[in-house]
């Protein structure tokens, strides 16, 4: 789980630092005494969990969250128990009174594995009848049955579904790796194909819709073994 | 091989937990709690303090000085909990009233800062002898 700390306080930082070294599931990513120092990384790197002090100069550990262009799993840290407020208003996993003490921060590291398995199921239910695609600025929601193919060209791929057309940046391969549904088969390196979207196959190549994708020979048992031929 | 260290340095600490003696002092079930199975964190938690806490002293004198409330708030805040963690618990709930005090502006929150810088004095050569004594037990440790 990367992790970062946030905290003006050495002493405070070192005794979270010694409390993620007894939970082996921890990768320390990042130590920091400011919030803007923690922000420029948040910027070029995402993370899993963030231990945050509340009362922090020049940027206090509220405003880096209202900053964030995504949310990791934040553990909120302080001496004034009046922040616990706050923290439900910002639904974080937890939060510590300070001083942090290794019990302490054991019950904390609890809910936040179980949110992290919750996580990863919701993802991984997601990701067995969906994807999303940037654009636009939104991410747009795929369902995979109205997903028809995936065609590679450069270094984009576009998506064609029943309701139009994504360009999204990418290899072919890596998206396959990806993709969990059991009916997109590659059927040549350019392309992907649903298998409920075949209209017909003839030769070396099959009709989606009124596109004709080629098949190649690599290719071609596999995509034969994959159809209820009688 | 880092590690094997590591491992045999963690049992030696647990085997030695009892024979530790933290300084009667400071707050003993804490430091006992907190650091008798991890002698050499709490070397360098009283590491930190000890080459810190005179200069944030001396910050929140000097600002005491020139009522500059915002200063005082802001080192009081800071460093409260680091007299927590060298079992100086009762000047942690001074610094947190400096901490309040200032934050109203009261002007009796002077007076409470000299006391601060008093009794932190006072307590220190229990505070150095105690990060001598854990530098000296992580020191045994390691060369056994």
């Amino acid at each position: 789980m990367k992790t970062i700390l946030v905290d003006d306080n050495l002493m405070e930082i070192e005794a979270l630092r010694n409390c993620c070294e007894s939970w082996p599931e921890i990768n320390l990513a990042g130590v920091f005494q400011d919030a803007q120092q923690a922000m420029s990384f948040l910027n070029k790197e995402e993370i899993d969990l963030m231990f945050l002090d509340v009362e922090m100069p020049e940027m206090t550990g509220l405003e880096l969250i209202d900053n964030l262009s995504y949310l990791p799993q934040i553990v909120l840290t302080s001496s004034n128990r009046e922040y616990a407020y706050e923290a439900l208003e910002y639904e974080v996993t937890d939060f510590i009174k300070k001083p942090v003490l290794l019990k302490r921060f054991q019950k904390a590291m609890e809910k936040v594995e179980e949110r992290h398995k919750r996580i990863n199921e919701v993802a991984l239910s997601s990701a067995a009848t969906e994807l999303y695609v940037k654009s636009d600025g939104k991410l747009v929601r795929l369902p995979y049955n109205e997903i028809l193919y995936f065609e590679n060209v450069g270094d984009y791929i576009k998506v064609i579904s029943e309701r139009g057309m994504h360009i999204i940046y990418g290899a072919l391969k890596a998206l396959a790796d990806r993709l969990s549904y059991p009916r997109f088969l590659k059927v040549h390196r350019s392309y992907i194909v649903n298998l409920d979207k075949v209209v017909d196959i003839e030769d070396n190549s099959l009709v989606i819709g009124k596109k004709v994708i080629p098949i190649s020979r690599a290719h071609k048992p596999m995509v034969m073994s994959s159809i209820n031929l009688i | 091989m880092d590690k094997l260290v590591d491992d045999l340095t963690q049992t030696l600490e647990s085997d030695n937990r009892g024979a530790f003696e933290f300084d009667k002092g400071l707050d003993v079930t804490f430091l006992a709690t907190t650091y008798g199975a991890n002698l050499s964190f709490g070397a360098k938690m009283f590491g930190i303090f000890v080459s810190s806490i005179h200069h944030e002293l001396d910050a929140l004198e000097a600002s005491a000085t020139h009522k500059d409330y915002p200063t005082i708030r802001a080192i009081a805040h800071k460093i409260k909990n680091n007299f927590t963690w060298v079992g100086l618990a009762e000047l942690s709930t001074l610094t947190a009233q400096i901490e309040t005090l200032a934050r109203q502006e009261k002007n009796s929150v002077i007076s409470l800062v000299d006391t601060l810088g008093i009794k932190c004095r006072e307590c220190m050569p229990s505070v150095e002898a105690q990060y001598r004594s854990l530098q000296a037990a992580v020191r045994g440790h390691r060369d056994h």
